[in-house]
């Protein structure tokens, strides 16, 4: 039963909302993807250190034919919470160069020999460092977790962006509800006055309402939901096709339950803020009117 | 049930309709409501059902003085009325059938009695045919019936109906106001504002005349 005419207004409520549900969508999707995608990155290279021994070959002073390299790899393989010792073939630091630098030029230049460690511990990096700088000077630590900080700076920024963007779409999407309560108000102000004087409570007004609006911001929601839904389709073809090449970039595959389950309360919670705020503004302004 | 004592009413900032209006409308009444057009009939029954109070003066209703009732308690007791109104008011995306529900709608009444109550009251008005018309594609006696039906589905205490026969020809009116008998009869207490003289001569109930802002009761 339809007591209310509120067709002009559903439609524009229609329309406001699902666009505001599918960029709230979007916005938290892409939150969620960054922040899997950085948290994967951070766990990767949270206890790894790069340590670049120049002049890896040079025999040091008073060691019978010990390398530079051999003495700092005694040194690391004695240290306490080092898990694992890698020293990286030629090969592959050309290979990590490579780009940088031209194939000719690097066979005239004397590499460095990288050792990559990974801790138990990050806070044993300045004893380490005292150590391994009694060896030579020029030896240095690089930990990678500190050469990403600047990364994760501009992850945790786009985080709160995408916050923002969930809010402004909040706060509009409930603006539109009470301007649609408003003009509801306004259309149906015979049709309220009648049910008053039949002997309506607000209460029954603003429920009569709401039941309104659970139709219109449950179509909305869905229609929200199916076009986030289709976007991230594309979006999920595209950068397996187009962008990577043979890099796997998988947005789905990335999210597990739990992220869809908090993705799918997106639009249940906009219709139920929705439907609470109409019940609520209904009740104001209905006593306002007196 | 209804008693007025010395009543004033009176517009914002405009000359009284009414003045020193006292009566007592008891159970089991039939009244006509009569005087000219603009005379306060309709003010006074909006005075019954609280759509204005007073300026001066008491009126108590079913034991309570209306100046003490909040307007969380207006409601309850507009339930124990029905009330007819001059321009029908229905609603109109409404079909006949959800127009006179809805008062059982309001007061939260069962589905299955809803389903069973209103096309019964519907057929005794002679609507049984157009439960699902819209009230837009009826005649004006037509959508006068569906105003009465609305008004007596939830089985009011008080009936209060303004010019009911007002947009009607002599035969539907007629019709109407038997109609009305026969839901005295079965308890309503019945109060019908009126200029149709000729309406009050055929059916022998007490009339409430006003006069000059005055009310007189004449038998």
């Amino acid at each position: 039963m339809r007591i209310f005419k509120l067709a002009g207004s559903n439609f524009f409520l229609g329309w406001i909302m699902t666009s505001m549900i599918y960029l709230a969508l979007l916005a938290v999707l892409f939150s969620t993807v960054s922040t899997l995608s950085f948290d994967k990155w951070r766990s990767a290279t949270r206890d790894l250190v790069t340590i670049h021994v120049p002049n890896p070959t040079e025999r040091i002073a008073n060691g019978a034919g010990v390398t530079r390299l051999d003495d700092t790899l005694k040194i690391l393989r004695a240290f306490p919470d080092i898990e694992s010792v890698t020293v990286l073939e030629k090969n592959d630091i050309e290979r990590l160069i490579n780009p940088l630098v031209e194939r000719d030029i690097l066979k005239n230049i004397l590499l460095p020999a990288l050792i990559e460690i990974r801790l138990s511990r990050n806070d044993i990096l300045p004893d380490l460092n005292t150590s391994l700088k009694s060896l030579s000077t020029e030896i240095f630590i690089e930990s990678h977790a500190e050469l990403f900080l600047p990364d994760g700076k501009t992850f945790s920024g786009a985080k709160k962006l995408f916050s923002v963007i969930v809010s402004l779409t909040l706060f509009v999407a409930m603006i539109s509800v009470i301007f649609a309560v408003h003009s509801g108000l306004a259309i149906n102000r015979e049709t309220i006055q009648v049910m008053h004087l039949i002997g309506a409570k607000n209460g029954f007004i603003a429920r009569t309402f709401q039941k309104h609006m659970l139709t219109v911001l449950g179509f909305s929601s869905a229609c929200g939901t199916a076009l986030a839904m289709g976007t991230f389709f594309i979006l999920d073809r595209l950068l397996k096709v187009a962008f990577f090449g043979d890099v796997e970039i998988d947005i789905f595959k990335q999210i597990n339950l739990w992220d869809w389950i908090i993705f799918m309360l997106v639009p249940v919670f906009y219709a139920l803020l929705g439907i609470i705020v109409a019940g609520v503004s209904v009740l104001i302004l209905l006593r306002k009117q007196g | 049930m209804v008693r007025f004592e010395n009543v004033e009413i009176r517009y914002r900032g405009k000359e009284a309709i009414l003045t020193d209006v006292s009566f007592d409308l008891g159970d089991g009444n039939f009244h006509f409501l009569t005087g000219k057009s603009g005379a306060g009939k309709s003010s006074l029954l909006k005075a019954i059902y609280m759509g204005i109070f007073p300026s001066k003066g008491k009126i108590n209703l079913f034991g309570r003085d209306t100046s003490s009732i909040t307007k969380k308690e207006i409601p309850e007791i507009r339930r124990r009325m029905g009330i007819v109104f001059q321009d029908f008011r229905l609603i109109n995306n409404l079909t006949v059938r959800e127009n006179v529900a809805l008062p059982l709608r309001i007061f939260d009444t069962k589905r299955s009695i809803i389903r069973r109550h209103v096309p019964e009251l519907l057929e005794w008005v002679g609507l049984g045919d157009h439960l699902d018309d819209l009230p837009m594609s009826l005649s004006g006696g037509q959508q006068q019936r569906v105003a009465i039906a609305r008004a007596v589905i939830a089985r009011p205490v008080l009936l209060l109906a303004d010019e009911p026969t007002g947009n009607v020809d002599d035969t539907i009116a007629d019709r109407l106001l038997y109609l009305l008998k026969e839901l005295h009869r079965t308890g309503t207490n019945i109060l019908i504002a009126t200029h149709n003289e000729n309406l009050i001569q055929k059916f022998d109930y007490p009339v409430l005349r006003i006069e000059g802002r005055k009310l007189l009761l004449s038998d």
